[in-house]
């Protein structure tokens, strides 16, 4: 409270000339604010086809998808009643493994980076650990499949070191699936994401570092007592983007590792809705079902950023 | 000042913005712009009259002052438009054509191309897929039935294929590519000729006797004896392609036991195949090959590269499948290994089964593409004169034998090649393809002989090389048309296309479980599972659909 009382608020101004005073400001935000509502917010008016029975006709997009039959939420209880079940089993099975190691694994990176003291080492890992995430899906998922292929690197690797007799045959078996795709998405997104937490890292006041010095800490005591709890903050955001794309666990990568011996562990709620909306064109259940993850995601953001700024006073809104 | 010109600029990117995503309803309405006032839909009679009235060339010209068609082939992949054959063809025909690549996945790029209405002039889709349905379904498929005046050697060179072709309401939206009756064989054993001849000895392996499908694993099992390595590697005794998205059990194990794309009760009732009463035998048979260690253990992931570069190492003595697709390992193999290290097709037949009743080379006598102008066609003369030209015997002639006088020419009045052209394509086809163009485009392509000289409709295969000579001599007594089966699944945004699509994706998932079973029981289980998955699903629902489909097409095709 004394907090608050202490702060000296500048005469506010009228909206009206607040407005005008920022007039170029809000100039140069149009063109973004043109973006957003044009590429994200005007597509959302196709959600109604969730509710519809959409055909498309010669009559135009928008004729037909206001005269689409209406058919409420049938898509939605056709989606629940049959595959519902699976499909948010192996998205939350693979979404969760993949925050298991993708979400700690950055921070340990950079904050192990940020130790290194020579620049050429520091500058090398760096670089060859952001480096996966400019390889695209499909030869990342050629490297995955040949490497873990019966004759690959590392059933020969195991072989060789008799930790097995026949080679395990990654891909015919549904579990494996899912932690090779956590796997997968940690490799490739590792680095990169690495590298805003080195920013927040490289933000913090050396004299603090100096000071513990001077305290007597060592090093892990610097890292536990200054650096983590400097990009605390930034973690706390991490985490809430994090969980906000929890059942955006992929696409390609299933698409281009997955097969039929075990659709039923590596189709998830993208896969899904891609199968079925643009695959076959059955563009209503497509919908439906995308709108079911955007809805989810959207509450668990929601959840995700309440409980955060409960705990840390830090949030993203 | 600045400020102004910042201000106009601001409103000429907004203006520029909305204008470019809005669109106008009247500029996307075909009917429109042919300067109707009504709807070109797929039945109406009065539209179609008024948009027959209309037929011209109003759309797009290019430099040189000829109309531009835009064409999208789902087979083109990464091809341009720019060889020998297609400027020819675009002299001949007066367009310019302009080809829209399909990227990635051609059937999700129609999908997208439907939903969105903006789909090029021409449009070549799958024929087996329902996305024809749907483009029909749509009306953005031009009625061709109002245009036969225009194609007259559309009308002569397809006959009757032009009565079998048409939609429910009795109008050729589209026609086929790869039509006619094509008695090419198709599917077999396609095992190296020389390990053949080392394991059976050249009269057997030359012998267009069949072998039975028992004959075969013991044959495997030798194999596997005598050669556990080759080439430093584990031998494998027979490979096969992932699985596809169809049922039909690598053609191969469904063609042994004489099954087609449905099973037909004596009630001329239509079934998914897993309810012939021989689908599990013809299961247990993949099931052995997994089980005794005579099939690729890692079948599940052989896409079309895996699997050429698999062939292609030399430790493989066969591959179930197409006899067409060993080709590239073949030429690999002639050179790494020996001559006769070629792939060649054998027949095998389920054990106590007719070896001339088997349907190891089905193929639809209504060809496999459907080629078809779309309603956002606004140069439909132009469209109409190409698609005309290219169905003609000289069209076809020039996209599949290439140019007279260079490619080919008369020798007593029969097509021959000239130089040799044909051994390079033997030896390296893909690039021979792509070079001279011809094959390159295969449209309106009639699966039949010249009728004046008796030569074939592809200059490659005039002469038969090896691997065909033997699939013609081994793969006997198997064809069949499976036209009258095509295109029977509901399509669309439906809760029967749903139930459809569900019923597939369970056969999908078993499929491989069935064939890697540990154990016949486990097999069975599997099996069993799944028809008690597929009823739940609905399978009794689509299958009714199906069948009244059918009954319907005999109809409409003067069958019943």
């Amino acid at each position: 409270m004394a907090k608050s009382a202490a702060i000296v608020k500048p005469p506010k101004k009228a909206l009206k000339k607040r407005l005008w005073d920022q007039r170029y400001l809000f100039l140069l935000m149009l063109p973004a604010l043109i973006w957003v509502i044009i590429i994200c917010y005007a597509p959302m008016t196709g959600l109604y086809m969730a509710f519809t029975n959409y055909r498309p006709s010669q009559n135009g997009y928008w004729y037909d998808l206001l005269n689409a039959p209406f058919v409420g939420f049938e898509w939605f209880e056709y989606f629940f009643q049959n595959d519902f079940k699976m499909i948010m089993r192996n998205t939350l099975a693979t979404s969760l493994l993949t925050l298991l190691f993708s979400f700690p694994a950055p921070i340990l990176t950079a904050v192990f980076l940020n130790e290194v003291k020579n620049m050429r080492v520091k500058k090398f890992v760096q670089t060859a650990s952001y480096l996966p995430y400019f390889i695209s899906w499909v030869i990342a998922s050629n490297i995955f499949l040949t490497f873990l292929s019966g004759g690959g690197v590392v059933n020969n690797l195991l072989m060789g070191l008799h930790i097995i007799d026949e080679p395990v045959l990654f891909f015919q078996n549904g579990k494996y699936f899912w932690w090779i795709i956590a796997f997968a998405n940690t490799w490739k997104g590792m680095g990169y994401n690495a590298i805003i937490y080195l920013a927040a890292i490289s933000g913090i006041d050396q004299e603090q570092y100096e000071a513990a010095e001077v305290d007597g800490a060592n090093r892990v005591q610097k890292i536990w007592h200054i650096t983590l709890p400097a990009i605390r903050g930034t973690i706390c955001i991490m985490l809430i983007l994090a969980v906000g794309g929890i059942l955006t666990t992929g696409f390609e990568q299933q698409l281009l590792m997955g097969n039929n011996a075990i659709l039923n562990y590596s189709d998830v709620l993208d896969t899904y809705s891609y199968r079925y909306g643009l695959a076959k064109g059955m563009y209503s259940y497509g919908t439906a079902v995308g709108m079911f993850k955007s809805v989810v995601s959207f509450i668990l953001v929601m959840c995700a950023n309440k409980i955060t700024a409960k705990l840390n006073d830090t949030a993203l809104f | 000042m600045k400020k102004k010109l910042a201000l106009l600029l601001t409103a000429a990117l907004v203006a520029g913005t909305l204008s470019a995503c809005g669109g106008s309803p009247a500029a996307s309405d075909p009917a429109a712009e042919n300067g109707s006032s009504e709807q070109t839909d797929g039945g109406n009679e009065t539209a179609d009259a008024a948009a027959a009235s209309d037929a011209s060339n109003e759309g797009e010209v290019a430099e040189d002052g000829t109309p531009v068609i835009t064409f999208f082939d789902k087979n083109s992949g990464t091809r341009t438009f720019d060889d020998p054959v297609a400027l020819e063809l675009m002299k001949r025909t007066g367009v310019t054509l302009n080809l829209v690549s399909p990227t990635g996945n051609p059937g999700e790029k129609l999908s997208l191309m439907l939903a969105g209405q903006d789909y090029p002039d021409i449009v070549l889709m799958d024929r087996g897929s329902d996305i024809v349905n749907q483009y029909i379904e749509a009306g953005a498929l031009v009625n061709l039935s109002q245009y036969m005046d225009k194609l007259p050697n559309v009308v002569e060179m397809y006959g009757e294929t032009l009565n079998k072709t048409r939609y429910t309401d009795g109008n050729n939206y589209y026609l086929s590519n790869w039509y006619g009756y094509d008695p090419d064989p198709v599917n077999g054993f396609i095992m190296r000729h020389d390990l053949m001849v080392d394991l059976v000895g050249q009269e057997r392996a030359d012998s267009d006797e069949p072998f039975t499908f028992s004959e075969m694993v013991d044959l495997l099992k030798q194999f596997k004896e005598k050669y556990p390595t080759i080439n430093g590697a584990d031998s494998i005794a027979t490979l096969i392609n992932q699985p596809g998205s169809s049922d039909n059990l690598h053609g191969c194990f469904a063609g042994m036991y004489g099954m087609k794309t449905y099973y037909v009760d004596d009630n001329g009732d239509l079934h998914y195949r897993v309810s012939h009463p021989e689908y599990l035998d013809a299961i247990h048979d993949m099931n052995t090959l997994y089980r005794e260690g005579l099939l690729d253990k890692e079948w599940t992931s052989n896409n079309g590269e895996l699997r050429n570069q698999k062939l292609s190492q030399g430790n493989v003595f066969g591959y179930i499948g197409s006899y067409w697709d060993v080709w590239t390992p073949n030429a690999a193999l002639i050179q790494s290994e020996n001559e006769d290290a070629e792939f060649l097709a054998y027949k095998v037949v389920a054990d106590g089964h007719d070896a001339d009743a088997t349907t190891l080379s089905g193929r639809s006598s209504l060809g496999w593409d459907a080629i078809a102008i779309t309603t956002n066609c606004k140069n439909l003369d132009a469209a109409l004169a190409f698609i005309d030209y290219c169905a003609s015997q000289e069209g076809q002639d020039l996209l599949l034998w290439g140019l007279e006088g260079q490619d080919w020419e008369f020798v007593d009045g029969v097509r021959t090649p000239i130089g040799d052209i044909v051994e390079r394509y033997q030896a390296d086809p893909s690039n021979t393809v792509n070079d001279t163009g011809i094959t390159k485009w295969t449209w309106f392509v009639k699966n039949d002989r010249h009728p004046d000289d008796n030569t074939t409709c592809r200059i490659w295969f005039n002469e038969q090389d090896r691997s065909a000579q033997y699939a013609y001599q081994n793969l006997t007594n198997a064809y069949w048309d499976t036209a009258e089966f095509d295109g029977l699944v509901p399509t669309g945004n439906s809760p029967d296309a749903l139930k459809a699509q569900k019923l597939q994706d369970i056969i999908n998932q078993a499929y491989p479980n069935m064939v890697n079973a540990a154990t016949v029981e486990e097999c069975d289980a599997v099996y069993e599972q799944m028809m008690s998955d597929l009823e739940a699903a609905g399978m009794a629902d689509v299958e009714a659909i199906m069948t009244e489909s059918y009954k319907a097409r005999m109809e409409l095709w003067g069958m019943n």
